[in-house]
Formats: C-alpha cells, sequence, structure tokens
C-alpha cells in the first residue's frame, strides 16, 4: 500500500505556488510602475506643448493672434513636441489645440474664455499606453491629458 | 509531554511575517508612485496659473489684478480629475534666486497650489494633501544690445522720458552682452556682431529671452565714429521699437561723471522704447549719441508686443 504520509514532493509544490505568486504580483508591480511613468511623461509633454501652443510665433498667427492652418501649421508644431518628449513610452493618436476669444477667422476650437482679457490656450493629448508583459490578455491603457495656459503671445 | 523539537508551523510563521512586510511595502510603493504622478499635475497647474499672474502683471495690470485672474484661472486645469485649490496667489519681486513677498519691483507671481488624494492602500493615512510650488517672472527678447539704467529715483521709466546712450555727458543706456557665460565685457567686437542686419558687424543674432534677475555684463559710454556711421541707414534702428532690460545700477547724477554703467549686473525689469536718432557729429550738443524716448504705457495698453511677457523661473 502506497504511504500517503510520504511529504517527498511538498516543498516543490509550495515553492511553485509561491512563485506563480511572486512572479504575478512582481509583473503587476511593473506594469503599474511602467504606466505612471508613462502617465508622468504625457501629463509632462502635454503641458509643454501648451506652454509651446502659448508662445507661438507670429509666424503661426493671423492678425488677431488666431492660430493659421497653413504652412508653418502650428499643429504640426505641437504635435511633433509633444511626441517627441513622449518618446516611445507610450502612443499618441492625436494632439488637439484649441484657442478661445480669437476675433478673426480661423479659429480652432471652440474654447469658452472664463476670464475677460485673458486669452487661453488648451492642448489635448490622447493615445495609449502598451502593456510590458500583457499578463492576462491586457490591452493597452487609453489616456488623455489636457492642459491649459494663457495665451501670451495675445 | 509536548515535544519540544516539533518545528510544524514555523515556516507559516516566517511566511506570515515576511508575506506582511513584502504586501506593505508594495501598498506603499503604489500610494508614492501615485503621488509622484499626481504632483506632476499639480506643478503643471502651478506653473500655469503662476504664468497668468506674472503675465497680468506684465502687461501693466495691478497686482489686484494679477492675483484675481491667477486665482480664477486655477481651476482651469484638473488634478486628478478634479480642479486643484489655487492655494494663496503671491505677488512680489525676483531678484533671480529669492521670491519676495511684496518686495519691489513686483515683477514676479508666486503659486502653491494642493490638492487631497485618497490613498489607494492609505497604510498610513486614508489622504495625502499635494502641494507644488512656481514662481514666474518678467521676461523679454531685446533686439539691441543695449540696457537702461535704474531709473527709479526720478520716477522710473515712464512713457514720453528720454534715453540716452553717448560717448559723453548724459548717458542713461549701454551696450550689454547677453550671455550668461561672459562675465567681463569682452569688447564692442562683441556687441556689434549682434546687432541687426545691416547696422556695422550685424548678423541680426537675437538673444534668448532674458528674464528678472539674469546677470549681464554691461560696457559703458563707447560709441566710436565708425560704429556711430554704421548705425546709420540701411540700418535701421531709428523709428523702431524695442525692448530694453533695465538692471539694478541707478542712474547716475549727470553733474557726477563718469557714470559707472560697467561691469556685471541684474535685470530688474523691462521697458519698451523707440530709437528716435543716431547723432554722429561732433558739434552736435548731444556728442555721438543713440536717443530715444519710452513709448510703452502697458497700464493703458496692455499689448502684447509692447509689454515684457512672464517665465517660469522656480
Amino acid at each position: 500500500m502506497r504511504n500517503r504520509r510520504n511529504g517527498k514532493g511538498q516543498a516543490f509544490v509550495e515553492l511553485g505556488i509561491i512563485v506563480a505568486v511572486l512572479i504575478t504580483i512582481t509583473i503587476g508591480a511593473i506594469e503599474f510602475g511602467y504606466t505612471f511613468l508613462a502617465l508622468h511623461m504625457t501629463t509632462q509633454a502635454t503641458a509643454a506643448g501648451a506652454r509651446a501652443a502659448s508662445v507661438l510665433g507670429a509666424n503661426y498667427r493671423n492678425a488677431c493672434g488666431g492660430f493659421v492652418y497653413t504652412t508653418p501649421n502650428h499643429i504640426d508644431a505641437i504635435t511633433k513636441l509633444v511626441t517627441s518628449q513622449v518618446g516611445t513610452v507610450a502612443t499618441v493618436t492625436n494632439v488637439t489645440v484649441q484657442q478661445c476669444d480669437v476675433s478673426c477667422a480661423p479659429v480652432s476650437g471652440t474654447l469658452p474664455c472664463s476670464v475677460p482679457d485673458m486669452p487661453k490656450v488648451r492642448v489635448t493629448v490622447v493615445g495609449t499606453i502598451p502593456r510590458v508583459v500583457g499578463l492576462f490578455g491586457s490591452s493597452p491603457r487609453a489616456f488623455s491629458r489636457t492642459e491649459t495656459f494663457r495665451d501670451e503671445s495675445r | 509531554m509536548k515535544d519540544r523539537t516539533n518545528q510544524r508551523g514555523q515556516v507559516l510563521v516566517y511566511f506570515g511575517i515576511f508575506g506582511l512586510v513584502f504586501f506593505s511595502l508594495a501598498a506603499v510603493a503604489v500610494d508614492v508612485g501615485r503621488h509622484v504622478f499626481v504632483g506632476r499635475e499639480v506643478q503643471a497647474a502651478a506653473d500655469a496659473t503662476a504664468l497668468v499672474g506674472a503675465t497680468t502683471l506684465a502687461r501693466g495690470w495691478t497686482a489686484g489684478d494679477a492675483i484675481t485672474k491667477a486665482t480664477t484661472f486655477g481651476s482651469e486645469n484638473t488634478v486628478d480629475g478634479h480642479p486643484a485649490a489655487t492655494g494663496e496667489v503671491q505677488v512680489g519681486n525676483w531678484d533671480g534666486s529669492t521670491f519676495t513677498l511684496g518686495g519691489s519691483p513686483l515683477n514676479a507671481v508666486s503659486t502653491a497650489p494642493s490638492v487631497t488624494v485618497n490613498n489607494i492602500f492609505g497604510l498610513w493615512t486614508q489622504t495625502s494633501t499635494i502641494q507644488r510650488k512656481a514662481v514666474a517672472a518678467f521676461q523679454g527678447a531685446p533686439q539691441l544690445p543695449l540696457v537702461l539704467c535704474d531709473n527709479t529715483a526720478s520716477g522710473g521709466w515712464v512713457a514720453g522720458i528720454t534715453l540716452r546712450l553717448s560717448d559723453s555727458g548724459v548717458n542713461t543706456a549701454a551696450w550689454a552682452v547677453f550671455d550668461p557665460q561672459v562675465t567681463t565685457f569682452p569688447g564692442m567686437s562683441v556687441v556689434k556682431s549682434t546687432l541687426p542686419i545691416g547696422c556695422d558687424a550685424g548678423q541680426g543674432w537675437v538673444p534668448p529671452p532674458q528674464t528678472v534677475g539674469a546677470s549681464i555684463v554691461l560696457g559703458n559710454g563707447q560709441m566710436p565714429q565708425s560704429l556711430c556711421g554704421n548705425l546709420q541707414p540701411p540700418c535701421s534702428i531709428t523709428g523702431q521699437t524695442y525692448i530694453f532690460p533695465v538692471v539694478d545700477i541707478p542712474c547716475c547724477d549727470p553733474n557726477n561723471q563718469p557714470c559707472p554703467l560697467n561691469n556685471q549686473h541684474k535685470i530688474i525689469g523691462f521697458v519698451t522704447a523707440m530709437i528716435d536718432g543716431v547723432h554722429c557729429d561732433s558739434a552736435d550738443p548731444l556728442a555721438r549719441s543713440i536717443v530715444g524716448h519710452v513709448v510703452s504705457d502697458c497700464a493703458t495698453t496692455h499689448s502684447a508686443t509692447l509689454c515684457p511677457s512672464a517665465a517660469l523661473v522656480r
């Protein structure tokens, strides 16, 4: 008869369980850390993009200070800055630039001006943050960052 | 009698202790990581608010206006999905390294918004308040290598006041080198190369925007006949309006020559002035000189092109 009290292999099974749990936790920590890092960098890049948009020079603007869509294009310039700052950490799918209170067309966006005598500019960056390991087939995390600055060239 | 050599359950105790420590550290790491991330969002809100305040001041509005507008603007940026508490907006003086509340001249705005977050694990506290600070001060992009002395004793550089750079007599302006690496005046050849194209050796080089508190090197009273001649057409500085930095050396008494507009000095503000003429005739009562007058009265125009702008300094 087989000795059912034989403990051979028990430690091995326990080790397997512990290692599986630890690896799962470690991967979770890596995913969490990476997502925070990527969100941090995209927030920084969005703020830099909004700041750059607020001080864009006259060659990007019409007589009223509104952004114009001819070459050089302000959206191209801001998108380039944002994507270069984000790098390969996240995928930027769209960058939008909005202004408020521009009295002569074209106006990019319909941002309301909440404070008189204070034009503002808003940059929104959307995209996805990839998973490092993609445990259990998790899909990339979508993000959207928005920063608003005073439009200082007006 | 109990078998005291029985070691069953010992590993369970170890596992319990190490498991507790391990999961506690993981929980702290998640919450601290989130603090760092939320802190970045608060910093962006602080920067935007400080810039609103400093730009309002630079455009000639009052300190009260700067506080009102910056405070109102504070809710434009969200942190963790909610507007940050703007905190107190302070108006004061930035001297290049220190912000002084209410100091003179008023050239900077300081903000310290905060946000209270609910911690995910909250091992030590359920909520945390995250605060970040930002200071923004005046800046300007001078297109001529010229600065003005501090005219505060005579009422400041208000609209209509004349300025003059001359190799003799009354002198309220000086040549400058806008390069923080340069600590002693390198001679007129460097200054000449930074003049607009068409003026002497001018390359049309525009220095990076200068911020209040930045140190620059001055060289006073040098106006050789050759340079004076080369500031005439096709050089087109006459009739043009430029932003001039004002440095922390008082304008001297004309009876107490020579005027010591030399050595290294700090920028304390900016003034917009028009160049009225370049005089080269030695028989001219103005001697060899560049003469202009202050045009900008930001308190009435609030113009983006005539008034200084703002930049983050901390």
